[in-house]
């Protein structure tokens, strides 16, 4: 029960973000789905996922957009047409119906059988530290790559530029 | 041996982490240790060419990278022009600030991508995907002008969504299969335990994923900004490797080795292919900027490589994986040569030029070269590829294919022979009366790139022996 | 297919879908970073769904949290330039990307 409430509630959680005109409630909005998501991640056992997903998601994501927003707040974003709002329920609908359609499919032609078997046994310390190896590589990289990018772009606020 | 292409990795890896201190011993110093790694990788990539096909793999400290013959062939690509712009940018950087910053993030674009064709398993091949594309993102606003940042984010909308599509289609593989590893994957679906259906849908998204990263037609709307906008190496990088790698590579290891496609699959990709092959070249043709051109030449160019996918049959593959070498040496050289003009003109348009090749002797003759090469007049290398994916197409009966990759190629030889005019000959606009060649390194790097040309196009019979076959070996493997 | 896993897949897929339009419907650039955000929720959702149905939620949850991290460094880059572009040119409206008509 508290599997098909989180789900739906991160549905409507998700969807609501697109309906507030107001940047800092739609952050809100959705730091709120990230909680719903962190809850049916807890449920299935994935309970590392869930706390990433609780703190940096829910958490530092959030911070550093409104962040972003009260210092950007007074550029020009004032009119924001509310048409895409208003198109939201058909378009909705739309989606649903693609979604169940594609999903049908897959549930149609997806065997429990079939496909590699899994392994049993594998607890998360051995799949993260041990077969995903190659992707904390990876990770590293890419925190350098995060660490040079934000300087790369914030070099644009140095004083010494602004004087050439 | 094996170690090495542990070291394509690391090599990268270590040379950024000592950028920032390096960066502040010297001015120079960054160039130089730039350079070197990029020295460095080409060694280490040519030293695997021996192996002829085999496949080697690293297994440490629960890693696991491996060569075979397919990334073999883009990794040599990669290294090489990387090298080049590399050493173009030690004197193209005297323009901007932050140069320290621009090696770092263009090495580890080149870890990315070196991580993309290393990797055996499909979300390792997102990680490095994802490396690749916020570098990318970033140094298309490397000069911080509002075209940039606007071509960047331009870029990234895009991409993100590509990259979304990807993972659900991982998703949909995982759930299906079982595993993401390439070769626990060939081995399910050769055993056909995988309901095919399904696989097309995963099969739609990564057309859709990949097609955005590599800019095939209908997905192109990023390209032509972002990679004018970019600092000219950049542009070199992005047009000459990143859409082959991070598309093109993905495209072909999925389709072609992990699941041999069946033919509708391979229509699909002879349909983008040709769009994309007659609308790049369409748009080109009324382009300004000189930029924008080479980026719309770019996707048409990436429509003949679909072309030669698309074909299936020995030739056209072959054509296809020389025509992601060429085209790698041909644009790159011609967006360094676009980089040279800005270097001195500071401007992109075409109508401004006109006379430069008596000012600018070295940019002027190498970009003849490209202009041979990218239209396909022998003894360029772009002849020769463009001659097989030709062949291919007649060998398939697709005479339709074969006449428009005809056509399209004398296209392209004239509106790159309008280009030299109005950039290289004609009238000198008085305003570039006292215009110089550009510095040393950027004109080195353009000879070699364009000596490359030449000497592919002489020994192509060798190239094709020791890189291209062993690369098509793999991609017919599963027929 | 178990229940589960199809109310997962459904919910997932939508999100992404809700996601991408949320990127492309609106003119503010932040609503950009909040529809990569929905997205990845929604690609979070179908990963999970995979691992449920493999039985093997131990090893997607190791993709996952990979994948959290990669998002976000990316939505720290993305917020970065967003930022820049507010303070240099003073403006987040993405109709100001004049040449976005491809």
């Amino acid at each position: 029960m508290l599997l098909y409430a989180s789900l739906i509630l991160l549905v409507v959680f998700a969807i609501l973000v697109c309906f507030f005109r107001d940047l800092l409630y739609a952050a809100v909005s959705l730091a709120l789905a990230s909680v719903m998501l962190s809850v049916v991640l807890f449920q299935y056992g994935a309970n590392i996922a869930a706390v990433f997903e609780l703190s940096v998601c829910a958490g530092l994501i959030t911070v550093l957009f409104v962040s972003t927003v009260s210092m950007t707040k007074d550029s020009d974003q004032a009119n924001e047409s509310r048409l895409p709002a208003y198109f939201l329920p058909f378009i909705l609908v739309l989606f649903l119906g693609l979604d169940f359609f594609l999903v049908k499919w897959l549930a149609g032609s997806t065997l429990v059988g079939a496909g590699f078997p899994a392994t049993p046994g594998l607890n998360f310390q051995n799949v993260f530290w041990g077969q995903r190896m190659t992707d904390i590589v990876g990770q590293v990289s890419l925190i350098l790559v995060g660490v040079f990018g934000i300087l790369t772009i914030m070099r644009a606020l140095s004083e010494r530029r602004k004087h050439d | 041996m094996i170690t090495n292409i542990g070291l394509l990795l690391l090599l990268p890896l270590a040379a950024v982490i000592l950028m920032p201190w390096v960066s502040r011993l010297h001015r120079r110093a960054a160039d130089v240790l730039a350079a070197l790694t990029g020295l460095g990788l080409v060694a280490l990539c040519l030293r695997f060419i021996p192996l002829h096909g085999e496949t080697l793999t690293l297994r440490a400290l629960h890693t696991q990278f491996a060569v075979d013959g397919l990334s073999l062939l883009f990794l040599v690509v990669v290294n090489v022009v990387a090298f080049f712009c590399l050493l173009y940018s030690i004197d193209y950087m005297n323009h901007y600030d932050g140069r320290g910053k621009f090696y770092a993030l263009l090495l580890l674009m080149v870890l990315g991508l070196n991580g993309i064709l290393l990797v055996r398993d499909l979300f390792s091949l997102y990680v490095y995907l994802e490396i690749v594309s916020i570098a990318s993102y970033v140094l298309v606003a490397f000069n911080l002008k509002w075209d940039g940042i606007e071509s960047a984010l331009k870029y990234l909308l895009l991409s993100v969504v590509a990259t979304g599509l990807i993972l659900v289609g991982v998703g949909i593989i995982y759930l299906n299969l079982g595993t993401l590893e390439f070769a626990e994957l060939k081995l399910m679906l050769a055993a056909g335990s995988g309901p095919s259906a399904v696989f097309l849908l995963a099969a739609a998204l990564f057309i859709a994923g990949f097609g955005l990263k590599a800019a095939i037609m209908p997905f192109h709307a990023w390209l032509p900004d972002a990679h004018p906008s970019a600092p000219a190496p950049i542009s070199a990088m992005l047009s000459g490797v990143v859409i082959k790698v991070a598309g093109i590579y993905a495209l072909t290891r999925l389709f072609f080795d992990i699941y041999p496609s069946p033919d509708r699959i391979l229509n699909v990709f002879l349909f983008l292919g040709v769009a994309s092959m007659v609308g790049g070249a369409l748009i080109a043709y009324f382009q300004r900027d000189i930029k924008r051109m080479f980026a719309y030449s770019s996707i048409s160019q990436i429509g003949y490589i679909l072309i030669g996918l698309g074909l299936g049959n020995a030739l056209g593959l072959i054509g296809a994986l020389f025509h992601v070498l060429n085209h790698a040496l041909f644009k790159s050289l011609l967006f360094l040569n676009s980089g040279a003009l800005q270097y001195r003109t500071h401007t992109r348009d075409m109508n401004e030029m006109g006379g430069l090749e008596h000012r600018m002797r070295v940019t002027g003759m190498t970009s003849i070269f490209g202009t041979l090469s990218i239209a396909g007049v022998p003894p360029f290398n772009g002849f020769w590829s463009k001659l097989f994916i030709i062949l291919g197409a007649l060998a398939a009966k697709q005479y339709a294919v074969a006449v428009l990759a005809i056509f399209l190629s004398i296209f392209t030889l004239g509106y790159f022979l309008l280009m030299q005019r109005r950039v290289f000959f004609g009238k000198l606009n008085l305003k570039w009366k006292d215009l110089k060649e550009v510095p040393l390194t950027m004109s080195l790097a353009m000879i070699f790139l364009a000596a490359q040309c030449l000497l592919v196009g002489i020994f192509f019979n060798e190239v094709l022996r020791y890189l291209v076959e062993p690369a098509a070996a793999i991609l017919l493997g599963g027929k | 297919m178990t229940e589960e896993t199809i109310l997962l897949l459904l919910s997932g897929l939508l999100l992404f879908m809700v996601g991408v339009y949320l990127m492309f419907a609106y003119r503010n650039l932040l609503r950009v970073i909040l529809g990569v955000e929905v997205m990845a929720k929604g690609v979070t959702l179908v990963l999970l769904a995979a691992g449920v149905f493999r039985g093997s939620v131990e090893y997607i949850q190791a993709l996952i949290v990979t994948f959290i991290i990669v998002e976000t460094i990316l939505a720290a880059v993305v917020l970065a330039i967003t930022f820049v572009a507010q303070r240099i040119y003073n403006s987040l409206d993405i109709r100001n990307l004049s040449k976005l008509k491809g």
